[in-house]
């Protein structure tokens, strides 16, 4: 099984490089309209088991010409008693193992909800949805994780 | 917000979805209209593509109540 090993970066986050795409069925639907489809988007991806669903910066929708397929719910920090409802994407996911083979290359089609990530310094918050196909170990002494997928 | 007369569409007609004994499938919605319901999200979105271009469509687990879900991080509405 592939595996991802890294360093925990200053602030203790582990970060990994993932790519997010135009998804196939919606790919083919841009090209029946005549319209331009958008390469991959290189992301920065930080690894949040306490994330129930994966997120991903707002502007990336815009950039890929993607629309949203869903509503849901989701309880934050700040959300208060009221919850707002948040706009969901399907994306292609590829999370970039580090020697570049796209043969361990972890790739998913998924829903993610949209969310400010570009304060954080990334632009991709990878939830339990992505790591139930994972086995992520934190360990913080050694200043270091691993994904094994 | 995108969606929300689908998302109508979805609450009006969950109760005849729930009674045919589609609860866990996903129902894909254009407008006020239930389209079609698929086994999987995958599946739904494609058909969506594939009938609707790239006008909105909705694809919707059918559940009797919406789970909570949480983010660490503030979502945009």
């Amino acid at each position: 099984m592939p595996i991802i090993p890294g360093q925990l970066d200053h602030q203790g986050r582990a970060v990994v490089a993932a790519q997010v795409s135009v998804p196939a069925p919606r790919a083919q639907a841009l090209q029946a309209a005549r319209l331009q489809v958008s390469g991959p988007l290189a992301l920065r991806g930080q690894i949040d088991p306490g994330a129930s669903i994966s997120c991903v910066d707002h502007a990336i929708f815009q950039s890929l010409s993607l629309t949203p397929c869903g509503q849901l719910t989701i309880v934050t920090p700040s959300s208060g008693p009221n919850p707002p409802r948040t706009r969901l994407y399907r994306v292609g996911l590829t999370v970039l193992h580090l020697t570049g083979n796209p043969t361990f290359h972890l790739r998913l089609a998924c829903v993610v909800a949209q969310a400010n990530l570009a304060p954080l310094g990334i632009d991709l918050l990878i939830g339990r949805d992505v790591l139930a196909l994972c086995r992520f170990v934190y360990d913080g002494r050694a200043g270091t994780f691993s994904l094994e997928y | 917000m995108e969606l929300d007369r689908e998302m109508e569409t979805y609450q009006r007609e969950l109760p005849r979805l729930l009674e045919e004994g589609r609860e866990g499938q996903f129902v894909l919605i254009h407008g006020d209209q239930v389209d079609s319901c698929w086994e999987t999200d995958e599946q739904a979105y494609e058909a969506g593509c594939q009938r609707f271009g790239l006008a909105p469509f909705l694809v919707q687990r059918v559940q009797r109540t919406e789970p909570v879900l949480f983010s660490t991080v503030d979502v945009i509405p």
